[in-house]
């Protein structure tokens, strides 16, 4: 992939005050509209979770609060020792949101860039080299369109185990495909550029062509699709774990749901059930729409007149 | 009273960087059956003015001040519903697209009924709409069985005569024509304009000719505008402007516009490009690029003011306008004026020297073939019946091409020209022949990348043919990279990059290192274009329609930039273009394509002066000339060509040749000499 960031990496020669320039205009679209302010901002929260969640947590996720008695805790709601009560075992539930927000985020950051790199290079080879290939690689994709998603996945896991790094392969698995058509699609677009025969005329190979012409072209829209798979990887890997096939060890948003489920309370331990919940909701809201403004910008057919 | 009347029209566009006068200020009137034509750069508004008469400006433009007077009618006070009345029956257009401006999925007839229909709400029966469907379509000369066609099946030419024959279908008292022949081969054109001015003086009607072409214009119009960045710059009978033009622009332009048969060497560029509307404009809006501007231009832009008999002029110094126009003949004045534009400071050579000299040959092609597989229907290519069939789109050339030679290759679209070029560039891959670079055979093996360090091409687009995302720099330092010239030290290319540039005309080159494309203007994209192919210091360059997509005023630059190239470095240049004006200008020798093989070449000056095969003497022609009034004989050719795929035996020119005898259909007629360098292919030659 050297090939991709090489452009990239040979801008950053410029002064803090041209990062800063570039980074704004870079930015542009998602701040100029006032739902991508909202997402920004809310990203930002979710950032500031991420590097500080852990440390910021009064308790370890699974610690066991007593009360002063030595009874252990249970199902208390809110209060100033437990910000979000505690569960059915007297567990803190702020403290599992906010270790939860770094396994959760993890998770859906990794399985996007990783089966957005996987399907952007697949989508590249199938579109620049075409014929067999393209074949080959695009009914591998209609293969992978054509499996239903839950049922697969739930086999998937129970078979390979539940960790966090299976769950990670198994959302590549099915993710891939969306990166890949879309962007065999660009490239079929791109490949017909002068630019490209400009590049074969100067005596290009074919590599140099498709990861130095060619790739930088399609880096703005595999960059929406890393984006939009971060959204689509956190609701799966949520999925999972609520469905019971989550890393055990983990407190991730989704196992908290699923704790909740299996102790009956989603009725009455609100606490329980909002907070996982609702950074779920937010974190995929506010990802899409930061992701949107950008789009906006790469797609002019979905600007306003 | 004149029939249309424009009273300072100003029209805006709203953009994302405020507000921008596309029309700023303009005043024009027409008479009936007077034609006019509308000259300037692209970006200058005569697109714009011309949809502002119709009122089809896009959605975020607006008329900010001004009248349209069309037969005592304000048309711009006028509702959307008497509007739509007024056109096509009043005021029709026929616009610059062909291509796109047909509904594809609806007969092409149908289209012209449904003009019909609309505007006579029915007063007109089936039968007599379909009588005038059939008078239109013989007027615009096209077989009425063609109007069961779809746009799909007819030629670029046809498609531009259905929309001729759309705008004429209700008589209009006022034909807008937006460059109705841009995207057609030269042949086409002449015959579609011919058309049109016989059927203007037939019907009586006004026309309103937008062309950047001033031969065009001056053949088909009885006056010429000249706008320049939303202003109109001086207007007159067009012989008056043509011969006496009073405004700078209009002397540079006219400088800069090849002719083919006019014996003067050189052409002058007008350096610069038009102002950015979206910058505040002080004084003169030309004069940044005049040569002739004084420090009164920059107080306020020049009213128009009578020059001359009915010759009206925005300049300050229209009464030295005589003095300025000598002077203006004179390349150092232009130059001065910025110091960043290229021009030969030699002057022309003569055309022709280089055939005199003992040079070397570089290249050699022999007999090649260039064919395309035509897809077949699955069924039949399993069942094997039918033959396979190719699309031959270069078959059998053979030239020869000189160290420091410069050699044109024209043609009319889809003739092969351009798949020749990329045949020799090995872009594409060839089905037989040879092609000897210095006597050594490329044609179907050896290391392409090892060619590719002599062999270098230019496209038609320059935009398109950079990469978006790459500075100039990154742009000439890719080819170093790849072949591992520069000693592998960041010094040494950035020496011959700058190098590079600066031959291309871009000086300083600094300043252009860390630029993108889009940030360029077109002429400086071709000339980066122009230095990525000479950085790797080739022996021949292939330039595929260079100059076409660029404005009048920075292809003579562009021109003059490869002459130097040729002239002092020995490059060999393949020049591929359909405009003979500039092959012409540019080329030692020329030959001239149809339909995949040379029809006729050798020394660029007798080809034009005397052409032997037919083809050549249609294609020199049809093309107009600057002049009124026109002293052009034209030998019009019927129709167009063919596709390449199902040859007739014999001569492949015959079903369009006026002259064809029995021999022609027997045999296909071989390159001859007629002289000791000029070859025609042509029985009766």
């Amino acid at each position: 992939m050297a090939g991709i960031t090489a452009p990239l990496l040979r801008h950053d020669k410029a002064s803090l005050s041209g990062i800063w320039t570039r980074s704004t205009a870079f930015l542009s679209p998602v701040v100029g509209d006032l739902l991508g302010r909202i997402g920004l901002g809310l990203i930002l929260l979710f950032a500031f979770l991420y590097l500080f969640g852990p440390a910021l947590a009064p308790y370890e996720p699974f610690e066991v609060s007593y009360l002063p008695g030595g009874t252990v805790d249970r199902s208390a709601s809110p209060s100033v020792f437990h910000l979000f009560g505690t569960n059915s075992l007297g567990q803190d539930i702020f403290s599992q949101v906010l270790h939860g927000a770094r396994i959760t985020i993890t998770v859906g950051i990794l399985s996007a860039i990783v089966s957005a790199l996987l399907g952007t290079n697949l989508g590249l080879i199938a579109g620049y080299f075409g014929g067999k290939i393209d074949a080959v690689l695009m009914r591998l994709t209609d293969v992978a369109y054509g499996i239903p998603f839950l049922p697969f996945a739930l086999i998937l896991v129970s078979v390979v185990g539940a960790s966090n790094a299976n769950i990670i392969v198994v959302i590549t698995l099915f993710m891939w495909r969306n990166t890949a058509r879309v962007v065999r699609a660009q490239v079929l677009s791109l490949r017909e550029r002068p630019f490209v025969l400009a590049a074969r005329a100067s005596g290009a190979s074919s590599l140099q062509i498709l990861y130095s012409e060619i790739a930088p072209g399609i880096l703005p829209l595999a960059l929406l699709y890393v984006g939009f798979g971060v959204a689509w990887g956190v609701l799966v890997e949520s999925s999972l774990s609520f469905l019971g096939f989550g890393d055990p060890t983990t407190t991730s948003w989704g196992q908290i749901l699923s704790a909740a489920f299996r102790a009956g309370a989603t009725r009455y331990a609100w606490w329980w059930v909002v907070p996982p919940g609702g950074a779920i909701a937010l974190l995929i809201i506010s990802v899409f729409l930061v992701v949107r403004g950008f789009e906006e910008a790469l797609n002019p057919r979905l600007r306003r007149l | 009273m004149s029939l249309l009347n424009i009273k300072d029209l100003v029209v805006g566009f709203r953009t994302g960087r405020g507000l921008v006068r596309a029309v700023d200020g303009v005043s024009l009137s027409l008479d009936q059956g007077q034609s006019l034509g509308l000259v300037g750069e692209s970006g200058c508004g005569k697109t714009t003015l011309a949809k502002a008469i119709i009122g089809v400006l896009p959605a975020n433009a607006t008329i900010e001040q001004g009248q349209i007077w069309y037969k005592g009618r304000n048309i711009l006070a006028l509702e959307e519903a008497s509007l739509r009345k007024i056109r096509c029956k009043e005021i029709s257009l026929v616009p610059q697209s062909a291509m796109d401006a047909l509904d594809p999925v609806r007969r092409v007839g149908e289209q012209i009924l449904e003009a019909i229909r609309v505007h006579r709400n029915g007063s007109w029966d089936e039968s007599l709409a379909r009588s005038r469907l059939a008078e239109v379509f013989d007027l615009v000369g096209l077989d009425i069985q063609r109007a069961r066609d779809y746009p799909h099946q007819l030629s670029g030419g046809m498609k531009q005569r259905v929309l001729i024959a759309i705008a004429l279908v209700l008589s209009p008292a006022l034909l807008i024509a937006d460059e109705p022949t841009t995207s057609l081969d030269v042949i086409v054109q002449d015959q579609i304009l011919c058309r049109l001015r016989e059927i203007r003086d037939s019907l009586g009607a006004a026309m309103l000719l937008v062309s950047h072409d001033i031969a065009v214009v001056a053949e088909n119009c009885d006056l010429i505008a000249v706008m320049y960045a939303g202003k109109l710059v001086e207007k007159g009978p067009a012989g008056d402007v043509l011969e006496k033009p009073l405004h700078p622009y209009t002397m540079g332009l006219l400088n800069a516009f090849p002719r083919l048969r006019d014996e003067s060497t050189g052409l002058i560029s007008i350096p610069g490009t038009p102002p950015d509307l979206n910058e505040p404009q002080m004084g003169c809006r030309f004069r940044p690029r005049c040569p002739f501007s004084t420090d009164s231009c920059g107080a306020r832009h020049p009213e128009l003011a009578e020059g001359g008999p009915d010759h009206f002029v925005a300049c300050f110094r229209f009464d030295e306008a005589g003095q300025l126009r000598v002077l203006a003949g004179d390349r150092a004045m232009w130059e001065d004026s910025l110091a960043s534009c290229a021009g030969t400071a030699s002057g022309a050579t003569s055309i022709g020297d280089a055939s005199g000299q003992a040079s070397r040959t570089l290249l050699q092609v022999k007999d090649l073939k260039t064919w395309f597989p035509l897809r077949q229907g699955l069924l039949s290519s399993i069942v094997g019946r039918g033959e396979a069939r190719f699309v031959r789109a270069v078959d059998g050339v053979s030239l020869t091409l000189d160290q420091g030679e410069i050699l044109g290759l024209a043609g009319e679209s889809g003739c092969g020209k351009s798949t020749t070029g990329l045949s020799i560039a090995r872009l594409c891959d060839i089905s037989s022949g040879d092609v000897l670079y210095q006597g050594h055979n490329w044609g179907g093996s050896g290391d392409p990348k090892a060619f590719r360090k002599f062999v270098q091409i230019i496209f038609q687009d320059p935009y398109a043919s950079l990469n978006p995302r790459r500075s100039v720099l990154e742009t000439l330092e890719k080819p170093l990279l790849i072949h591992g010239l520069g000693g592998g030290s960041r010094s040494e290319r950035m020496n011959l990059i700058a190098n590079s540039l600066t031959r291309a005309g871009l000086r300083p080159p600094h300043e252009y290192y860390h630029m993108f494309p889009h940030q360029l203007s077109g002429g400086q994209r071709q000339r980066v274009a122009i230095a990525r192919a000479m950085v790797l210091n080739p022996r021949l360059l292939i330039a595929d329609e260079p100059v076409s997509m660029l404005d009048v005023s920075i292809r003579a630059s562009v021109l003059n930039i490869l002459r130097r190239l040729s002239e002092e470095l020995g490059v060999a240049i393949l020049y591929i273009s359909h405009d003979l004006s500039t092959i012409r200008y540019l080329c030692h020798r020329t030959a001239i394509m149809y339909l995949g093989r040379i029809m006729e070449i050798g020394p660029t000056c007798q080809i034009i002066s005397s052409p032997r095969h037919p083809y050549t003497e249609a294609l020199i022609s049809a093309i107009p000339i600057p002049e009124v009034p026109s002293r052009r004989e034209r030998k019009l050719l019927p129709g167009e060509a063919p596709n390449p795929i199902d040859l007739p035996p014999g001569c492949r020119f015959r079903p369009r040749c006026t002259r064809a005898q029995a021999v022609c259909y027997e045999a296909e007629p071989i390159l001859d000499p007629k002289s000791v360098d000029h070859l025609v292919a042509c029985h009766l030659a």
